[in-house]
């Protein structure tokens, strides 16, 4: 790399001093100036020097780790929680491959984050070194971009570099690989202002306005508009999730959105029809196949959420509003696409909206919503509830019931527990649900909690498990211990692994092939011996006092839930079905009726 | 059973009711499916399934709201294409059989000269399944740190689209020119091919060379090693005709690219 060449060296003599330091110290000094307060690593043999760099710097605090993943994981949760990069710091080889699974989670979910990996030194590359990996070889595609820094004097660029395609445009994870010469050579540092970038990286951010106004017409025209909202929304900060209340109070559309854009849009308003896709409500997705105009602000068209291609949404006219070119026209064909940040678009539309003096077809309006609440009537959510055993969307509902007048924040791991966290759970605020969406990683939701409470130390995180799941990065309860983060670990046990097991049932003929946990450990011993609280319940009676002792515990919990151990997650889409043909509970309880009744839930 | 009345009420009043269809599946989720698919059906459509004329089917299909989801002609040439080793197309209401058709792009890149950086070109062609059908690449300028990479590859226009975009998206790449789509878009190949051969046929191929304005770059008393250049089509027709003739090695540098006209990338 020769970037440096671009660095201006014009600082006068005296400061020259000033500047002159190791690059491990540039790395250090580089992350403070950046704001970074926490960083999430585990250290080794090519990172020592920036280790030691760390011992001196008040500034940073580091929270040791217990396993590479968890640092990953760790940071995607400090980042989604609270809008700033996360930050992770490992070592060479292991270190880095380690930290894979949790940088490729946070390249699908979009979320911002700055890899500090250490790399054998330069002269030993390519020798099959100890603790050698081709770390920027392997991340090239995990990441939204990379850095390998042979020479100490382009390190002060790439970390600024590197914070800014980070946070900017799409957000998502960039890795610095530096070699442990690279970080003891003396260098001289440059601060944020001071550094120029070598790549013409510019995403774009404000929408065409022509196509705003456009856009503005069609949703006034629509007669069944919806809107259709993702992760983009809570990454382009508060002040979208603000405009979309408002843009959707103007329209009077209602609001449904995926697994990613939970919060965005509150729960507690009429105009919320619940997720979307998959496990997503039967209104929110016969809405969707129904509507004629779909505001897509933020998504990404996945196939979780649109089923079977061919048969999404077939009559409707789709506007996308989405910062990153690629995704539109990616799976879906839409009608009107907008490049630019959800936060931009969506005020620049109530702009357009009002300066238009545009209103809704009431009459129009009227009738969709009362198509909309025949859906509703449906009540896909409904269970058969129980006085022996715990339904596990019942413990969902009471942990909701008894946290939501607190500061709370959930993160769930990957599985049956997260949909149903996902159906049950009522989110009124962005940045309150931190789940691995694109990737579905089992594993995420301990060391995310743990990120999630050091950006906000005086809330209530709970992280909505599974038994399977959490057992994937239970080490990270060791962390939690040591930095007294009292997160709590609410397990859905049923024993299985539950999604497995569902769709072993519905589509492999009821053949359980290795989705049955035996052995499981005694949840409530391992919580004592790792030095945290332990407690189990099975009888639905007890569950709400065991729920609130955890809730006031002032440790970290783990909460053995014995749930319902065959309890489909539902409703359903059957993969490569339309939105449309949902399978509701009633139906898979009471399959006779179904096939006398056939159609009756069919629009 | 259901002649006899039992089972559902609607059914019921509705006897009497005769068996004309029924098809056997091993789980009865499955069954539900395709019976609701079918009783969604126009009654056309369900009397062609009865009678088993599934050639009738894809006509029959209708839209909600009563539209024909394509016309009759689209619908045989989509047909043809499927059966034409071509994959089924991913949605049918996006369906236009040209956009659907595929079609060979020439893009030009201008990327940042770093390590790494046609790995990173590369490896989203692999990695979202793209073809790439010849590659060049070469630093273009010292001072400014830029290479040029000039990529040609396959797919229909919605797949170019994505690649497009996808390469903008790449830090690295500074500008992504659609060469093909472009009019004043020059591509032009190199190709060194070697011919052996005797008597008739070794005058033959030095007489074509001639016509297409390649230059032998090395001769022996059985072969001739020939230089041309030009649009990749005419390299194409050129080792056309040099095949019979005693084609025996061929190298090609794959498309270049540029643009006509007084302003640069």
């Amino acid at each position: 790399m020769t970037a440096h060449q671009t660095i201006e060296s014009q600082a006068p003599a005296a400061e020259a001093a000033d500047r002159a330091m190791t690059g491990a110290e540039i790395v250090v000094r580089g992350l403070v100036d950046q704001g970074v307060e926490v960083l999430f690593g585990y250290p080794g043999g090519a990172v020592l020097p920036i280790y030691d760099a760390l011992f001196h710097e008040p500034r940073l605090q580091h929270i040791l780790v217990r396993h590479e993943q968890g640092a990953a994981h760790a940071a995607e949760g400090y980042a989604r929680s609270s809008g700033k990069p996360g930050v992770v710091l490992v070592t060479s080889g292991p270190g880095a491959t380690n930290a894979i699974t949790g940088i490729m989670d946070a390249l699908m979910d979009s979320i911002p984050m700055v890899v500090i990996t250490g790399q054998v030194p330069t002269h030993l590359i390519g020798t099959d070194a100890f603790q050698e990996a081709d770390t920027v070889g392997m991340t090239r595609s995990c990441t939204k971009h990379n850095y390998l820094v042979k020479d100490v004097r382009d390190l002060p660029h790439v970390i600024h570099e590197a914070f800014k395609i980070a946070t900017t445009g799409r957000p998502g994870p960039v890795l610095i690989d530096i070699p442990k010469d690279v970080q003891f050579a003396k260098g001289e540092y440059y601060g944020p202002e001071e550094v120029r970038s070598t790549h013409a990286y510019a995403p774009r951010t404000k929408g065409d306005p022509n196509r705003i106004a456009e856009a503005a017409r069609m949703i006034a025209n629509a007669r069944r508009p919806i809107f259709y909202t993702g992760g983009g929304v809570i990454n382009a900060g508060p002040k979208a999730s603000q405009a979309l209340r408002e843009f959707a109070a103007l329209t009077g559309a209602p609001v449904t959105s995926t697994l990613m854009g939970l919060g965005a849009f509150p729960a507690a308003d009429p105009a919320w029809l619940g997720m979307l896709g998959m496990h997503g409500t039967f209104e929110a997705n016969n809405a969707m196949h129904d509507c004629d105009v779909m505001i897509c602000v933020g998504a990404r068209f996945d196939d979780r959420v649109t089923g079977r291609l061919d048969a999404f949404s077939p009559g409707s006219k789709k506007i996308h509003i989405d910062i990153d070119p690629s995704s539109i026209n990616k799976n879906v064909r839409v009608d009107l696409p907008i490049v630019g940040d959800a936060a931009s678009v969506l005020e620049y539309l109530i702009a357009a909206w009002k300066a238009a003096n545009l209103q809704p077809n009431k009459a129009a309006l009227s009738d969709w919503w009362a198509q909309i609440d025949q859906w509703r009537a449906r009540q896909c959510l409904k269970y058969r509830a129980s006085d022996t055993v715990i339904k596990p969307q019942h413990a969902i509902q009471r942990l909701y019931e008894l946290t939501k007048d607190k500061d709370v924040y959930i993160t769930t791991e990957v599985g049956q527990h997260q949909m149903w966290a996902a159906q049950f759970f009522r989110f009124e605020e962005p940045n309150r649900w931190m789940t691995s969406g694109g990737l579905g990683t089992m594993g995420y939701g301990l060391p995310a909690a743990l990120g999630v409470q050091l950006a906000h130390p005086n809330s209530l995180v709970v992280d909505i498990a599974g038994e399977a799941s959490i057992q994937m990065c239970i080490q990270e309860l060791s962390t939690a211990i040591q930095f007294d983060l009292p997160v709590k670990i609410f397990i859905l046990n049923n024993e299985w692994m539950g999604m497995v097991r569902q769709w072993q049932q519905l589509l492999h003929g009821e053949r359980y092939s290795h989705s049955y946990s035996d052995s499981l450990p005694d949840f409530v011993k391992l919580a004592e011996a790792y030095g945290a609280h332990g407690i189990r319940c099975d009888d639905p009676a007890e569950l709400d006092a065991k729920i609130l002792e955890m809730i006031n515990s002032d440790k970290p919990v783990i909460f053995d839930c014995r749930v319902e151990k065959h309890e489909n997650c539902l409703p359903m889409i059957p993969s490569g079905k339309a939105h449309n043909e949902m399978i509701l509970p009633e139906e898979v309880e009471d399959l006779g009726s179904v096939i006398d009744e056939a159609g009756r839930g069919l629009v | 059973m259901h002649r006899q009345g039992l089972g559902g009420d609607y059914t019921a009043a509705r006897l009497p009711v005769e068996l004309v269809w029924c098809e056997a599946f091993q789980f009865i989720t499955d069954a539900i499916a395709a019976e609701r698919r079918i009783k969604g059906w126009s009654r056309a459509k369900k009397e062609a399934m009865i009678r088993g004329d599934w050639d009738a089917l894809p006509a029959l299909s209708r839209r909600r709201g009563g539209k024909p989801l394509l016309n009759q002609k689209t619908q045989q040439k989509r047909v043809k294409m499927t059966t034409n080793t071509q994959p089924a197309p991913a949605s049918a209401y996006d369906l236009s059989p040209n956009e659907q058709a595929e079609q060979s792009a020439t893009f030009a890149l201008l990327v940042d000269n770093e390590p790494g950086v046609l790995h990173r070109v590369v490896g989203l062609f692999a990695a979202r399944g793209y073809n790439i059908e010849s590659l060049t690449v070469a630093e273009t300028d010292r001072k400014a740190h830029t290479s040029r990479i000039t990529v040609v590859t396959r797919g229909t226009r919605q797949v170019l689209d994505q690649i497009e975009a996808q390469l903008n998206k790449v830090v690295n790449v500074r500008r992504v020119h659609d060469v093909t789509r472009d009019p004043n878009g020059v591509e032009r190949e190199l190709a060194l091919v070697k011919v052996r051969g005797v008597g008739a046929d070794r005058v033959e191929a030095l007489r074509i060379a001639e016509i297409f304005r390649a230059k032998p770059v090395d001769t022996t008393l059985e072969s001739f090693v020939f230089e041309v250049s030009g649009a990749p089509s005419k390299i194409d027709k050129f080792l056309d005709l040099m095949r019979p003739l005693g084609l025996v090695e061929l190298s090609r540098t794959g498309v270049l690219s540029i643009e006509r006209g007084v302003e640069g990338m």
